[in-house]
């Protein structure tokens, strides 16, 4: 019973521990002029050059606005002005091959360069839009989208 | 009286082909493909229920209408005129990531003087970039036990950002860690002493 009982706890910690590894931050503003947003939960926060990134934010800008971000992985993004993108999945753990990323664009201006999952994997990065979905291998490019 | 009613008639009949007209150039989707250093960048597959088109050379580009739009057929467009539309968005690019290879004296901490002459430009690389994030790992080669290695390769990472902090840099995030003997970038068998292997891997961004 005792021994059950170590087991759990072992479980526990371990869950605990990979719990603490997923909240990291995948990425930080660098850039930003005019209004920008992150949106975390229910908090919508103003982006600030230094402001970590969490997955699953969403990332917003007013008409006069703009900001850029680089990723964990070193993927490097910009949005412009009347622009949301969600960052919805990142996987970047090279030793366990986790590999992966999905950003929901939902409106707006983007420019995007590829980082080392897309190199890495190619093929594991999708960039959602409510008008295509766009597969990315290995590259740049600036788009527009309109929903 | 007749013909007054029929101008203003006409009139907001230009007026609702107009905004008609305009919806329409506004509704459309771009998606275009960039250069990296002059070379094509890579490939791009843009998809939807409607179609599905391949983006691989360099400024080229395709349109969608809308959710029920097919994906045009892809067409280089001029550089400028990318550059006209999408100025503000690609001015609103950070600097590309820097990545630095350095390395180490055996079982030491100490850098090889060729890695020691590359720390003032990684110095400018973080002094470039605001806020910087500076990333450090550690690793060794071979010789020794793995949990000597893990240390070792820790020591390397962190006394290389005191070093750089002491050059001046002061980067807003710094975060080290060490990969021991786990990751060799020339595999060997244990017990070997491999220049290659005593490094850190450095990446401003």
């Amino acid at each position: 019973m005792r021994i059950l009982i170590m087991i759990l706890y072992a479980l526990l910690a371990s869950a605990t521990i990979a719990a603490a590894r997923d909240d990291r931050p995948i990425g930080m503003v660098e850039t930003v002029s005019g209004d920008a947003y992150i949106q975390r939960n229910d908090q919508r926060l103003a982006a600030q050059p230094g402001s970590e990134l969490f997955l699953g934010d969403v990332l917003s800008t007013g008409s006069n606005g703009a900001v850029g971000v680089i990723l964990r992985d070193d993927t490097v993004l910009s949005l412009g002005p009347s622009s949301e993108t969600r960052l919805e999945q990142f996987a970047f753990d090279p030793a366990e091959h986790k590999l992966g990323m999905l950003l929901r664009v939902t409106r707006g201006l983007f420019s995007y360069v590829s980082g080392r999952i897309s190199k890495l994997s190619p093929g594991s990065v999708r960039i959602e839009t409510p008008v295509a979905t766009l597969g990315i291998r290995g590259t740049r490019l600036v788009a527009r989208i309109v929903p | 009286m007749k013909s007054a009613v029929c101008r203003r008639l006409l009139l907001s009949l230009c007026l609702l082909m107009l905004v008609l007209l305009s919806g329409c150039t506004v509704q459309k989707s771009v998606i275009v493909l960039l250069p990296e250093d002059g070379k094509v960048s890579g490939a791009i597959t843009v998809e939807n229920a409607q179609g599905s088109q391949l983006l691989n050379q360099s400024w080229q580009s395709l349109e969608i209408a809308g959710p029920e739009g097919r994906p045009t057929r892809p067409v280089v467009l001029d550089e400028k005129a990318v550059r006209d539309e999408f100025g503000k968005v690609m001015a609103a690019m950070p600097l590309q990531p820097a990545h630095f290879l350095l390395f180490y004296k055996q079982g030491s901490a100490e850098l090889i003087p060729d890695s020691q002459r590359l720390l003032p430009t990684i110095v400018t690389a973080i002094k470039e970039r605001h806020p910087a994030q500076l990333s450090v790992v550690g690793h060794t080669d071979t010789m020794g036990t793995p949990e000597f290695n893990y240390q070792l390769g820790l020591l390397r990472a962190t006394s290389l950002v005191d070093l750089l902090v002491s050059l001046g840099a002061a980067p807003a995030r710094v975060d080290t860690s060490s990969r021991g003997n786990n990751d060799l970038l020339v595999k060997t068998a244990d017990q070997i002493p491999e220049p290659r292997n005593r490094r850190a891997e450095v990446t401003v961004r």
